[in-house]
């Protein structure tokens, strides 16, 4: 009996010592914003680069004094951009770290996957490089009121690649090779189409495979056979690699092109020779005048470059939520989004920003062509689309 | 509080869908590699009716489960037809999964790989509860009814399930019904609280989680999985840094608890007074992990990683210790109080309910002693009978008459063909050449079943049992030929339909025993029976079936000379008092000379001599074939 | 465009097959599914990336080899620490299954905590070097692949027929007892056997790495091997080369065609398990595969 009660003892102890520490009064309280990032898999190189500029972009404004006099603090959890991983990020932000507003996440999917959790909480999310117009916009054109963009939407993304190929590249045929698990890569796809036919080009093949699938061959012997003079192919940096090295197997010479997800640096690692001389549509590149500040603070903090676009847009993503959170006058989700909706002409890296209340989405974007050269991204030019 | 509310409501999700796994994998022994999509179909299902059809969550609920059974009877008919071969049906389940995530994500209602979002959230904790104590109360009803013994006597031994007159088929489709039927009521309730659903959630990783908790927590207990889920969902909250070596963790659990312990947590056994202080323990050691690591992250900030650590194992320790000490307690002081209520009280009910059984009940139908008057017409009838394995002539155009009511030895050296023999008359292989006539009827072709309901019943060389299953259990799943209440009954457990049928069959079953003393063995594992006793036992469930035809297969082997007699007794008994029709393979000649009444002799698949025990025991080839042994050891009657 | 198809369909189809034969041979003679013949086949290629890319510059042919010894190696150490003991008291196959699904999991993760799921390529060794073939193409790769690949199989079967050891394995896949029985160490039989599997899996590995690339969840491409071999007929050999090109095959075309809008390619994963399906019910052991009957 005296060792149970001498236990039972220890143990109250243990259990009163615990509860100490969180009697402690907490310091002057920060305003906490939450990161949805894949950190880890696939999208590593982008995420990490996103969370590098986020943390530029939070100790600047701290330094500079904050916002309201507050610190801004940054919560960051790794979603592995897998949408289940993402929806318990975004509860565990809300629920319990209780941050205003979430940074992220960078992909579509996973952007309406968190969707249900930051609007009927009513914390605003601000979506780095979702580029699907249904993320902000629903099927019946009324917006997703907590959900923001920082970036370009693909029919315009989807436009620029046709139109270049069609002016820049002289391309009369296409066709693409597009992934069905992806709504990003299906839309993409599907606006190339319809814009690249408006310029009177005829689209010769047009062919899909599976999320996943790593051969495409039968696909692209099928595309090979219908001649096309460019092929626009809108995934991931992935299945874009393999894609080009299968279809330089084949023996097809025609152009390669593709969209913003080609943009990692190990598109190179993955696809050898086979991707040179080829082009894709970006929201920002190394190479654009606009932000080479921000690219000398950037290797000067961090030894790399940055993995474009995502980190100058997450940083733009801060400064817009620090401006918002001004006007509104603190950090009531309500008087935020209202802030965040009245953007107009804000100076962020990209230009000035200004947002359409009735999408969401940023107006006036600019897109970049980036040409595959020597195992390197090349700035080709700025593209300014003609409709 | 929410959060620990997101956990809980979590954990009851994945027990449902655990508790029909259970079920398929624990209990009837089919190993699943895609359960993920059972789930799927549950989720899109009912999603899909209240998210555009704006139906309610119950109905829709049961409508998922219901296209889930549907689809899994699909897949189950061809999978399964395969008998004996789990492998293919885990391929299978395999391809099935992969196949199912292609079609949800290309059909335009299920919105594709986008997935539906916005579902509405008419799952919480409180009514999946509810879902989660239904399911477990039905499991456990089903799994104590004679559609559940006869699952579980597949998970045991499936040869031996089909020489009980159990079809494999039909209940392992039923098996995977309900895993389904489960699983799919699991992927409702998930896609109306985490308000979004899209094919790649019902993954891999998902149906590992769901395996790997049956696994664990014991394949052949509900409340092992039960636990072993909720822990598996509970502790990777606690350690969210370490969420990829999660699944590190279920893969070297598996194989552990394969290689080392394979009973797993909870071995066969449900929750009991014996294992309650287990089950504190693991409550303990939960909760003492969950308050270390609270201590851990708030003190390792100001005290540092050795003394926050220490800390917390402390705390960890101390809780399991307190709790595991607690249960010890809880345990005695219920000992007065349980065995009071529970299935003892049950069966007082169910004798209150029924008609009162008698204990003197005749053990089977077969006709009594007076119609024993050795007939004309044999009832066995075997003619030109032929079996070859390859190259081996196993059986070799073998012709042989056995009378009703005639004790038949049937002996011969090694390798003989005696058992091939058995096995073709019982079905278990299809006949190459000849027939079998048994009372009239042609047997050749049949399957093992249907020969069973004709009136064969069989022993096995090695021993054959239902070891897991108590002793009552294995003589009453040879009993259940026709159950006696439907399956919904059986569900349920209606009081006034099942309490007193299974008191009836338990009575029988008990009356069974009782002629072959082992009714005080009745509750025992079958497998922990001393070798003799669990002869009798297989000797036992044999005539459950009310068979006409009794084959021994080497009932003696491995018995001393007291067993040995003990079971010569026995064998005689059975006879004289129901006139039962025995072929007898052995090799005690003590045995066969005593008890038989004609024996005939094999050599290499021939029959090379019949007759009388005298006759034989002269006869030159029958020595020759004993490699020349003289019959002295023969000569002891 | 059909001769096409049918060069694609068969590139792929001999991995398949590849990946089916060492499936198949340790399920011929030990009676279950390996289904870590996955995570094997995945450790093969990481094995090449590392000596290949990441730690050395080891040129092709002898980082071939040591990749397939290497996996052999780890298929040995699979063998030993998952089966042995489950074999040695001949534990039932369900049990073996389990434990080999969980090392497939175990592996897998692994991966994906230590190196992570960055996707890694192995160098081009056969650059870009094609032949036009009557319209249609093979790259010097896959032929290069498919030829080996034939090759290897061929010594395996002449290995099977006409050495001891290959003779001991052949009459351990009809009675293993027996085979003990006549003095042969069993451990030691089982041993080669999983060296020799785990061997072919490397090979496949290397092949699937250079041709696609290498990431941790690689593994998942061995359930159509596994279907591949159900298809031809669990335990049989030529049974697991032939299913494995039949579904190649089939792959390829029903990537081609497009009924309507419907791209069938995305359906791809369908048709296999629908041939599956429709296999068991006309043929339930296969093409060529063996009726099993116990000895009871």
């Amino acid at each position: 009996m005296r060792a149970q009660s001498f236990i039972r003892l220890l143990v109250l102890l243990a259990v009163l010592g615990s509860i100490v520490p969180c009697a402690v009064p907490a310091q002057a309280q920060t305003i906490k914003i939450g990161h949805e990032v894949a950190l880890t898999g696939p999208n590593a190189t982008w995420g990490q680069s996103e969370a590098n500029a986020v943390k530029m972009a939070v100790d600047k404004i701290n330094a500079q004094g904050g916002v309201l006099g507050r610190k801004l603090e940054i919560v960051a959890y790794d979603n592995r951009a897998d949408r289940l991983e993402a929806v318990n990020v975004a509860k565990r932000l809300v629920e319990q770290d209780k941050v205003v507003a979430i940074i992220g996440p960078a992909q579509s999917g996973v952007t309406n996957a968190i969707r249900e959790v930051n609007n009927s909480a009513k914390v605003p999310v601000i979506a780095t490089t979702a580029t699907n117009p249904k993320v902000t916009v629903n099927d019946n054109g009324s917006v997703v009121p907590y959900t923001f963009r920082v970036c370009f939407i693909d029919p315009f993304q989807g436009t620029v690649a046709a139109q270049f190929a069609a002016k820049d590249l002289k391309a009369k045929t296409a066709a693409i090779l597009y992934d069905v698990g992806d709504e990003y890569s299906q839309f993409l796809g599907k606006y190339f189409v319809e814009a690249f036919e408006k310029t009177g080009g005829k689209i010769t093949g047009n062919e899909a495979f599976r999320s996943g699938e790593l051969d495409f061959r039968a696909q692209l012997g099928k595309i090979k056979f219908g001649n096309p003079d460019v092929i626009f192919i809108p995934t991931m940096q992935k299945e874009a690699a393999l894609a080009a090295k299968q279809a330089r197997d084949l023996g097809i010479k025609a152009k390669l092109l593709g969209g913003d997800g080609w943009g990692s640096p190990d598109l190179f690692d993955l696809a050898g020779p086979a991707i040179e001389g080829s082009y894709f549509v970006n929201i920002a590149a190394l190479e654009d005048p606009a932000i080479q500040d921000f690219i000398k603070e950037y290797r000067a903090k961090y030894n790399q470059d940055p993995v474009l676009p995502n980190p100058v847009l997450a940083y733009d993503a801060v400064l817009w939520l620090a401006d918002a959170i001004k006007r509104a006058g603190g950090t009531d989700g309500e008087k935020l989004k209202a802030a965040m909706e009245q953007t107009k002409n804000l100076q962020v890296l990209t230009g000035k920003l200004t947002i359409d209340p009735k999408t969401h989405n940023p107006l006036n974007k600019p897109a970049v062509i980036q040409e595959t050269k020597g195992g390197k991204f090349a700035f080709v030019k700025v593209f300014v689309t003609t409709d | 509080m929410a959060y620990a509310q997101a956990i809980f409501t979590n954990s009851a999700i994945y027990i449902i869908a655990a508790m029909g796994l259970a079920i398929l994998t624990g209990y009837t022994g089919l190993f699943s590699l895609g359960h993920a999509a059972f789930m799927a179909i549950g989720a899109y299902t009912s999603a899909i009716l209240t998210y555009f059809y704006h139906w309610p969550l119950e109905p829709a609920l049961v409508a998922g489960m219901i296209v889930s059974v549907l689809i899994s009877l699909v897949v189950g008919y061809p999978t399964l037809r395969a008998r004996l071969r789990s492998d293919y049906f885990a391929i299978a389940t395999l391809g099935f999964g992969e196949a199912l995530k292609v079609v949800l994500e290309n059909l335009d209602i299920t919105q594709g790989a986008r997935g539906l979002p916005g579902i509405q959230k008419l799952a919480g904790p409180f009514n999946t509860a509810i879902w989660m104590i239904v399911t477990i109360w039905l499991c456990r009803n089903f799994l104590r009814s004679t559609y559940g013994r006869k699952l579980i006597a597949i998970g045991q031994d499936p040869v031996a399930a089909e020489m009980v007159g159990i079809r494999l088929l039909p209940n392992q489709m039923l098996s995977l019904a309900i895993s389904a039927a489960f699983s799919g009521l699991s992927g409702g309730l998930l896609a109306h609280y985490i308000t979004f659903i899209q094919p790649a959630i019902f993954n891999m990783d998902l149906s590992s989680l769901l395996t790997a908790g049956v696994v664990c927590g014991g394949m052949g207990s509900l409340t092992g999985p039960f636990v072993a889920t909720a822990l598996f969902v509970v502790v990777p909250e606690l350690f969210r840094g370490l969420a990829l070596w999660r699944l590190v963790l279920y893969g070297v659990l598996l194989v552990v608890i394969m290689n080392l312990r394979p009973k797993g947590l909870f071995g066969h056994e449900e929750l009991n007074l014996g294992n309650l202080p287990k089950l504190f323990l693991i409550v303990g050691l939960t909760v003492g992990l969950t308050i270390g690591s609270m201590i851990y992250n708030a003190w390792v900030a100001d005290w540092g990683t050795i003394p926050a650590f220490l800390a917390a194992a402390f705390a960890t320790l101390a809780f399991s210790a307190i709790l595991n000490a607690l249960g010890r307690g809880t345990a005695w002081m219920l000992r007065p109080v349980v065995p009071r209520l529970g299935a003892g009280w049950i069966r007082a009910q169910a004798k209150l309910l029924g008609d009162r059984p008698s204990a003197t009940e005749p053990i089977c139908t077969a006709p009594g002693p007076t119609t024993v008057a050795v007939s004309e017409n044999p009832l066995v009838n075997i003619r030109g009978l032929s079996k070859r394995f390859g190259g081996v002539v196993a059986v070799d155009e073998v012709d042989l008459t056995v009378r009703p009511g005639q004790i038949m030895g049937l002996i011969g050296p090694n390798g003989s063909g005696k058992t091939t023999l058995f096995n073709l008359i019982s079905g278990v292989y299809p006949l190459d050449a000849g027939s079998v006539q048994f009372a009239g009827q042609e047997l050749g072709g049949f399957a093992p079943t249907q020969i069973v309901q004709a009136g064969v019943a069989r022993t096995f060389q090695n021993i054959r049992l239902f070891s897991s299953m108590t002793v009552l259990d294995n003589v009453q799943t040879a009993l259940h030929a026709a159950s006696p209440y439907s399956l919904a009954a059986a569900f349920v457990q209606w009081p006034w339909t099942v309490w007193p049928a299974e008191e009836r069959l338990r009575a029988r079953a008990i009356a069974l025993l009782r002629d072959v003393d082992l009714a005080d063995y009745a509750d025992r594992v079958a497998g922990t029976l001393p070798y003799g006793l669990q002869r009798k036992l297989e000797i036992a469930r044999a005539l459950a079936l009310s068979p006409r035809l009794l084959l021994l297969d080497e009932p003696a082997a491995g018995m001393n000379p007291q067993e040995s007699l003990d079971l010569v007794e026995l064998v005689k008994a059975i006879h004289r008092r129901i006139g039962l029709t025995i072929i007898l393979i052995e090799h005690h000649m003590d045995v066969v000379m005593n008890v038989c009444e004609r024996i005939a002799v094999l050599n290499f698949g021939k029959k090379i001599a019949e007759g009388t025990p005298e006759e034989i025991q002269a006869n030159p080839l029958v020595l020759e074939a004993y490699l020349g042994q003289k019959v002295e050891n023969a000569a002891l009657r | 465009m059909v001769l096409q198809t049918i060069i694609t369909g068969l590139s792929i189809g001999s991995i398949y097959a590849l990946m089916a034969v060492g499936y198949s041979l340790v399920f011929s003679v030990l009676n279950f599914s390996n289904f870590a013949h996955g995570a094997i086949i995945t450790l093969g290629a990481y094995v090449a990336w590392a000596i290949m890319v990441h730690f050395f510059r080891v040129p092709f042919v002898p980082a071939l080899v040591l990749s397939i010894a290497g996996a052999g190696v780890l298929a040995f150490l699979n063998e030993r620490i998952a089966y042995r003991t489950l074999r040695q008291r001949h534990a039932p196959s369900l049990y073996l299954m389990i434990s080999a699904m969980g090392v497939a999991i175990a592996l897998q993760n692994i991966l994906y905590a230590t190196i992570g799921a960055k996707l890694y390529a192995l160098p081009a060794v056969f650059s870009q070097d094609i032949f036009e073939v009557g319209g249609a193409t093979i790259s010097k790769m896959d032929l290069f692949a498919f030829t080996f690949s034939v090759f290897v199989i061929g010594l395996l079967h002449a290995g099977l027929t006409h050495t001891k050891v290959g003779t001991a394995i052949r009459a351990a896949s009809h009675d293993m007892e027996m085979v003990s029985v006549l003095g042969i160490n069993l451990d030691v039989l089982v041993a080669v056997l999983f060296l020799i599997a785990g061997g072919l899996g490397g090979m496949a590995g290397v092949f699937m790495g250079i041709k696609y690339m290498v990431y941790p969840s690689m593994g998942w491409i061995t359930n159509k091997a596994y279907i591949g071999a159900v298809i031809g007929g669990l335990g049989s050999l030529p049974g697991a080369v032939v299913g494995g090109l039949l579904l190649g095959l089939l792959e390829a075309g029903v990537s081609v065609t497009t009924i309507g809008s419907v791209h069938l390619s995305t359906y791809r994963d369908v048709f296999s398990f629908g041939i599956l399906a429709i296999l068991l019910i006309v043929r339930p052991t296969g093409l060529f595969g063996r009726v099993f009957e116990e000895k009871l």
